[in-house]
């Protein structure tokens, strides 16, 4: 077993990390709020690290660093698609986008001018007929509505590494808000200690950190498992949205609990990191609906492990 | 890639390795031999249970399996800690047939191998790694639980060593055990922490009595021992004298992944479908969630374990890594035994069916579950010390 993953994967993740940051970090989702073309500058940075030069599909390597990239994106709420670009047949121009095809096609940046292509998690695909303007709500700023165009069967492997790369992203936005909140309660004083000193809040963060530790773990799992291919790779990724679907579930309301009223204000990169979240979060699945399609995925295949389900009459 | 590094390096692979998944089918192999399938682990009213894991320990042993992990001269094969790990997955999810005796193997051997004299190694290490011998802790004391370092049992000296009193509780196999590793206060000068040493004491030594606990884990989980005038000698100090919390602190760190409690759940966890057969389909579908989200949780449970051992293995101590596996990993016992009761549903209180394993082994799951979040330092405990890991000084 090795689940270090390798150094150049780690090493581009912190270039561009290191890059997000520079430009403005979590502030750049603030400015995109304002002025939504400054979603171009961010895919121009990302260009010119060489992002969109990496290839997921055809190198196990690249599809390291493309983990490495979503987490980064992740960490500061980055307001583009780059999961949808890097999980496309071709990051340089295309995106791809997971929907129910039982629900209304809604896709987060699909205004982005971008050869999108619309995809569920049984194998489906369409391109998009025609996109519907941005909500602009608090917690859909970029969602569309989309009309998907004929829908035809391939293989499963490129949503599942869509559906894994968003994992990622989300652990980067679960790891950046615990980190904000460990480091509030230890600066903010009331009744005369700092609040890490009272055990409740202390408790309530041992489960933060445990949910994103073993969320940390299970997408290395998932992203080996996307780098194989195959029916498992689905099921392992659909395992990992929902693990990351309760992390975030878990370390946002301990998050926002823990810094009070200051945490739902702009002023706060919490409040970016938790209206982001949303989206990934809720499409085209919320945390009941992974459940049922994770159900679903076990009963066709297995869910893989040392003590998996064996069945001869399949 | 325009930052200028080439990609051509080792990725994540979580697969076992060769030698790895060779041993996961020795050991599948002798059990299925060796144990029955309606073996439910050691501790039970039915003395055949014990008789099981007696003879797998020497079945094991034979095979230098038994303490594959440690050095050849003292009776292992030098086994790395993935071979460990499928060690003790494979045996947790078959209801532990070791026994009592892998406490022996996975902490006590290796504290005497670190800390004993080569007298002290040739006494007890050849037994243990034959699969010979069982061994008890004396730690917790009716005063001392989680505060273990407060414990007041009195080694006083006399002439020619000591003289022992005092009591220890909760101490499991203290009905079958040959030895006790038991921590005495020599000194109560100090911080509580010192005066406290280690003693490797036969169990049939005049002056021990033991009294079984009964509780709902089953028989043998819970014992008292009674000390009154133990006498000791230097020769049954492990360590130095006074040093103990220091062998305690060093031994359990040998223990850091403790027990694959996931393993067990994994295996139950996908048994359930074929074990319900057509009552699988009817089942709520929350119960399902339930079910499925208990799988994923496996697998988390597992990788954290293994993050923790392989993050040993390159010289990464880090109390973080044990402590959210600790936690994660008793909760999802619990977890696993809820959900599964439900699956079972009225079978979950008993069944008068011979031949349903499977609701038999979710009962027993289910009871023995109730403690992990208690056993081998309670969860209370882990999470201090995993938020004194995140919040540094200001969680004090």
């Amino acid at each position: 077993m090795r689940s270090a993953m390798s150094a150049e994967a780690e090493s581009f993740g912190r270039v561009v990390d290191e890059a997000i940051r520079s430009a403005g970090g979590v502030a750049l989702a603030q400015h995109a709020d304002a002025e939504p073309a400054e979603r171009d500058k961010i895919a121009a940075m990302l260009g010119n690290l060489g992002v969109w030069d990496l290839e997921p599909a055809a190198d196990p390597v690249q599809a390291e660093a493309a983990a490495a990239v979503c987490r980064a994106a992740g960490r500061y709420a980055l307001p583009y698609p780059v999961a949808e670009r890097l999980s496309s047949a071709d990051p340089a121009r295309a995106a791809l986008a997971l929907v129910d095809r039982d629900a209304p096609a809604r896709v987060a940046h699909l205004d982005l001018d971008l050869d999108w292509q619309l995809c569920d998690s049984r194998g489906f695909v369409a391109p998009v007929a025609t996109v519907g303007a941005a909500f602009g709500g608090k917690l859909s700023r970029f969602v569309c509505s989309a009309n998907p165009g004929a829908w035809t069967h391939t293989q499963t492997d490129q949503a599942a590494r869509l559906i894994t790369l968003q994992g990622w992203t989300l652990l980067g936005l679960v790891e950046q808000a615990s980190q904000l909140t460990y480091r509030y309660v230890q600066e903010r004083i009331q009744f005369g200690h700092p609040l890490a000193h009272f055990q409740a809040i202390q408790f309530t963060l041992t489960d933060v950190a445990v949910a994103v530790d073993g969320l940390a773990e299970l997408a290395k799992y998932a992203l080996w498992s996307s780098i194989k291919g195959g029916p498992a790779a689905m099921v392992d990724a659909v395992a990992l949205r929902l693990a990351a679907t309760e992390t975030a579930d878990t370390t946002f309301r301990a998050g926002h609990q823990l810094h009070g009223a200051i945490g739902f204000c702009d002023e706060t990169p919490i409040s970016w990191l938790s209206r982001s979240s949303q989206t990934l979060r809720r499409l085209p699945w919320g945390l009941s609906q992974t459940e049922a399609r994770l159900v679903e995925l076990v009963d066709e295949t297995t869910f893989a492990g040392p003590f998996e389900r064996v069945r001869t009459a399949l | 890639m325009r930052h200028g590094v080439a990609m051509r390096e080792g990725i994540v692979d979580f697969a076992d390795t060769a030698e790895e998944s060779e041993l996961r089918s020795e050991l599948r192999s002798l059990l299925d031999e060796h144990v029955p399938e309606a073996y439910l682990g050691a501790f039970t009213h039915n003395e055949n249970d014990l008789a099981v894991a007696q003879n797998f320990c020497k079945v094991l042993a034979q095979r230098r399996l038994l303490a594959l992990a440690w050095p050849e001269e003292f009776g292992g094969r030098a086994g790395n800690s993935g071979e460990l790990t499928v060690l003790r997955e494979e045996m947790w999810a078959r209801h532990e047939p070791r026994g009592a005796q892998y406490m022996g193997v996975n902490w006590i051997g290796p504290a005497i191998m670190r800390f004993g004299t080569p007298a002290q190694q040739e006494l007890h290490l050849p037994p243990i790694s034959a699969g010979e011998v069982i061994w008890c802790q004396g730690f917790s004391e009716p005063d001392s639980g989680s505060d273990l370092a407060s414990l007041k049992t009195a080694a006083r000296p006399v002439k020619g060593g000591w003289e022992v009193n005092g009591q220890k509780v909760w101490t499991s196999y203290a009905t079958m055990a040959e030895w006790i590793f038991l921590l005495a206060r020599t000194s109560n000068t100090g911080p509580k922490q010192q005066g406290i040493t280690v003693f490797l004491v036969p169990m049939s030594r005049p002056g021990i009595e033991v009294r079984p606990i009964p509780a709902m884990l089953g028989p043998h989980h819970l014992n008292e021992v009674f000390l009154s005038g133990v006498q000791v000698t230097e020769a049954d100090v492990l360590g130095t004298v006074g040093q103990g919390w220091q062998v305690v602190r060093e031994a359990l760190a040998f223990e850091r992944v403790g027990i694959a409690r996931y393993a067990r759940c994994e295996r139950l966890l996908n048994e359930a479908p074929d074990a319900l057969g057509d009552r699988w389909a009817r089942l709520p579908g929350a119960l399902k969630h339930r079910w499925v989200k208990a799988l994923v949780h496996t697998r988390q449970a597992r990788l954290l374990a293994h993050r923790v051992v392989e993050r040993h293995d390159t010289g990464v101590v880090d109390p973080r890594d044990s402590a959210a596996y600790r936690i994660a990993v008793t909760r999802l016992d619990q977890e696993v035994g809820e959900v599964l009761m439900d699956v079972i549903g009225s079978d979950a209180v008993g069944t008068d069916d011979e031949t349903d394993l499977f609701s038999r082994a979710v009962e027993d799951h289910w009871r023995y579950a109730q403690a992990s979040t208690v056993a081998s330092g309670s969860i209370e405990m882990q999470r201090v010390l995993l938020s004194r890991a995140l919040l540094g000084e200001a969680a004090r």
